[in-house]
Formats: structure tokens, sequence, C-alpha cells
């Protein structure tokens, strides 16, 4: 198969075994994997561990886009951006994760961007429980303290 | 205990053995540092210092200086403060600060008691400079001002003496880069008399809090506009009226340097001098005339200017016809317009005009007219 593979083509595979062929250029704008392009050892098929085929499809969408309208009007690449990055909670998250874990900057400062424009007129509370429900018990034991403080010296 | 203690302290035992499975997407991102960082960076300065409440990981992260460095600043302002006195004579005190978000409450300096009030002289990056007397007129009991707005502070700027005979300042001027340091400098320009014919530069570093006075001279132009100016990169400009020459003021070389100019600008009543997107913008108007302009902008070398875009203002017209009076002479003559602010974006049609027409402010896109009454 790797044979009859085209000479500027890549293998990824994602954590659950799927595999994407990818041309090079897409796939080196994750940095990570450009590294492993360059210092050359990538073989054809370069496992993607930690991204699973869902995610791992997306960002290949991204990429590609942002490759080919290198050319195009930076408005339309904007668009497309922010209609990319308005997803479930659940995809974001884990786009990001991945984004960061590949090092694809372009999709990470979309995705971070989108992040702040949601969380941006969130109360505190609010910010809490969406982020740290699992540590919301000791916040509200061994904090409590603080948060009198707090609460006391902002509102 | 110091923010990197913070930062790198392990999570403690009980938290990650019972509850690593149960990790939302969220919450993983969330619990990254450098991924949380990110997104806090793009908050405005509202929520992003309300946030400190979250939890102590959340504080001293937006506490950090090198996360604080980072932070991505607001493209378009929120509100404009107009160049009038916090307490004049005239019924139009409300005037002094514009709103463009609904939320914001109207300004005032009152907190600054100086009987007879305050002006703005300059902004500078957050901070204003601000003299109880007109424009550059300066006499022995001004009084200097450094006013920070939004905290509601000022602090007294001692006059610039040390026992010689240059009593008057020429011009005080505010130099203020938060990315590079949180202390800010005055410069003064100190002359024998008012028009004399030198002055000598003074330096106030709010760090030291005291004048450093330097001794060399320089010719003193009555052509430049010394009210009229834009610190910008470390350096204050000032335009200059009827000549092709006018001066700079490097604050890390101590010096002063020519600086072009487009043409020979006839009236510094109807120049438009400021800096957008960390150009140095100039547009010169004719007296009562012409909804036609151009705006300049300056080379990042200083070499020349060139043309940014030409304005037509004929939709503004049409869409607010109190812009324009008959005019009995002259057909063209007779609009009434002030150009308050100018934004000029990367890509063609960003760029938008901020106007003060009878009654109203108002933004000028090329293609949307946004309207925001007073």
């Amino acid at each position: 198969m790797s044979s009859s593979l085209e000479k500027n083509m890549l293998i990824l595979r994602s954590s659950d075994g799927e595999e994407f062929i990818v041309p090079e250029v897409v796939a080196v704008m994750s940095k990570a994997i450009k590294n492993m392009v360059e210092d050359e050892c990538a073989s054809n098929t370069i496992p993607v561990p930690n991204v699973d085929a869902n995610i791992l499809a997306m960002v290949i969408e991204f990429c590609k886009k942002h490759d080919e309208s290198e050319a195009e009007a930076a408005s339309d690449l904007k668009t497309f951006d922010s209609e990319f990055v308005n997803r479930g909670q659940e995809a974001l998250y884990d786009l990001i994760t991945a984004a960061n874990f590949r090092d694809v900057k372009e999709l990470l400062d979309a995705l971070c961007q989108n992040v702040a424009e949601m969380i941006k007129g969130k109360s505190v509370h609010h910010i809490r429980i969406q982020f740290l429900g699992y540590q919301l018990f000791e916040i509200l034991t061994s904090n409590f303290i603080w948060n009198i403080w707090c609460d006391r010296d902002f509102d | 205990m110091s923010s990197s203690a913070l930062l790198h302290r392990p999570q403690r035992r009980r938290i990650s053995t019972t509850t690593t499975l149960t990790l939302t997407s969220a919450e993983r991102v969330i619990n990254n540092d450098d991924l949380l960082k990110q997104i806090l960076i793009r908050l405005p300065a509202k929520p992003l210092f309300s946030f400190k409440r979250v939890s102590k990981r959340w504080l001293s992260l937006i506490s950090d200086r090198y996360v604080l460095r980072d932070w991505i600043p607001p493209i378009s302002p929120s509100s404009f403060f107009l160049r009038r006195y916090s307490t004049p004579s005239s019924r139009s005190v409300n005037f002094n600060h514009v709103s463009l978000l609904p939320s914001n409450s109207i300004r005032s300096f009152d907190f600054v008691n100086d009987p007879n009030g305050v002006k703005i002289s300059q902004s500078c990056n957050g901070l204003f400079l601000c003299s109880s007397s007109c424009f550059t007129l300066d006499y022995s009991d001004t009084r200097y001002y450094l006013l920070n707005p939004t905290a509601k502070y000022f602090s007294t700027i001692p006059r610039p003496t040390n026992g010689d005979d240059r009593n008057f300042v020429v011009s005080m001027n505010l130099a203020f880069d938060p990315s590079v340091s949180f202390h800010y400098k005055l410069v003064a320009l100190r002359s024998k008399r008012w028009c004399g014919p030198d002055f000598q530069t003074a330096i106030y570093s709010s760090q030291t809090r005291t004048w450093t006075f330097s001794e060399v001279s320089y010719a003193y132009s009555t052509r430049v506009v010394f009210e009229n100016r834009v610190f910008l990169n470390g350096k204050i400009h000032w335009p200059s009226c009827q000549s092709v020459r006018s001066i700079y003021y490097d604050v890390n070389q101590a010096r002063l340097f020519p600086l072009p100019m487009p043409h020979c600008l006839l009236t510094k009543d109807l120049l438009y001098f400021a800096e957008s997107g960390g150009r140095l913008q100039l547009i010169e108007f004719i007296k009562n005339c012409s909804r036609h302009f151009y705006v300049f902008e300056l080379e990042t070398d200083y070499s020349k200017w060139f043309v940014k875009c030409r304005v037509d203002l004929k939709l503004a017209v049409s869409a607010f016809p109190e812009m324009y009076h008959e005019h009995a002479d002259h057909p063209c003559m007779g609009y009434t317009f002030k150009v308050l602010c100018f934004f000029g974006g990367d890509v063609e049609g960003d760029s938008c005009l901020v106007l003060y027409i009878p009654g109203k402010v108002i933004s000028y896109n090329l293609r949307v007219l946004g309207r925001f009454a007073i």
C-alpha cells in the first residue's frame, strides 16, 4: 500500500486506528508532525496518539482549508474559522487538546478565541461549575475563607 | 507565595487518583496552564480581572506578569474623551466623554480637585496628561496632572525647575508604553519665554519621581504644533504647519530628530494627527469645505508619507443632512463635521472614521454606517 502512495502524501493514524491520507504540505502545518518529517524519523504512517478519528478529521479539514486558501482573501478565511470553531462543547475542547498536542498554531488561536468569546459574559460561579467541577468540593472547603474575601472585595 | 510556586505545585494525590477518569474535555483543557493562558489573554479586561476569583490557580495565572504581557487588547475602543475642561462654564459638561458601549457610564474628572478644572492635553495608552490651563499656554501656576481615568487615580507632577531662568514650559509630553514598562516618563520642553529662541528638554520618570535636565539646546520653531503630539514606539511626534519638516523626540536616545511632513500644511486648527495600528496618520482639512479629503500615513522607516485613502463623505451627508447647510458663496462650503478618530485596518474596508456632526457622533465606514447618538 505504501509503495502505491504518491510521494508527497503521508498517512496519519488516529488513536482508534483509522488512517487518513493527507498531502505532506497539509500535515506539516502541525509543527509536531513537521519536526518528525524533518528529522526523518517518520515512516509513511505517522501515529497520532490521543486524537481519535473524528477529531483528526476535523483538524485535517481545517489545515486543508488554510493550505488551499493562502491566496484567498483573509476575510473568507476568517468566516471559515468562525464557522469551523462553532461546535459542541465536547468537540471544541477535544480539538483544543489535539491542536495543542499536535502544535497547530492557527487552529489553536481560533479555538481559544472562541472559548474566550463564550466565557467572557459568564459569572465566576458558572466558570467554576463548568471548568472546575471536580475541584469544587475542595474550593468550597479549603478555600472558603478565600472566597469570602474575594466576594467581599470585588462585588 | 510566589506565583511560580503556585503554578508548579503538584496536584494533590487525592484528586488525581480518584477523578482523572471523570474529567471532561473542558476540564482537561482548563487544567493545562498553557492552554488556560491562551484563553485568558483573549478575554477583555473586565472579565479577565473578575475571573481572578475563580480559584487560586486562576488568580496566580492572571496576576502573572508574563501572562499579562501577552494579553491581547481589544481592537476597537469603547469610548472617547474629548479635550475639554472638566469644570467648564459652558453647559456641555456631558460632552467630555462619548461612550460607544451602552453599559459605559459618563465619566468625569471631578476627582481631581482643581479649582480651574483640568483639561486633557494628551492621552497615551490609557493614561492622561492633564493641565489646569488651556493647551500649551503655561503660567507659573499651571499645574500638571497624570490621570488614570479607569482607576480614578491622579498624581500631581511637580514643575520642572532647576534654578535656571527657563521657567516656561513650551510643551509637556507623556511617554507611557505598558508593554515596555509600567513606569511612565514625561518630557518637558523648557524655554526662557513664550516662543523663546531655543529650548531644552527635561525628563521626569515615575520611577524616581524627579526631573532630569538636559544641557543641549534646540532651536525653537513656531511652526511645530506642540499641543498636538503622538507617542508611538518610544518616540514623541509633533506635526508642523507651513513647513515640510517637523521633529520627533526619541525617549530612549534622549534626542530630537527631524520628521518629514507630507506637504506644507496651512493651519493647525484643521489638522488631524494621530496613530492607528502602529502607524502615524495625518489629515488636513480645508476650512468649512469639501467632503473630500486624503488620509496620509507615514512609512515605518519615516522616509515619506503616502496617501492611505481618499475619503468622500457623500453617503454620510445623505444619511445625516444636518451636516450640510446651504452656503451662498460656494456650493462645496457649508459642511460641518470634525474627525475625532481614524482607524485604519489592514484589510481595505476595515478603515473607519469617527466623526462629530452637530448633535451626534457617527462612525463612518466605507460600506456600513453606524450611528451613535450622544
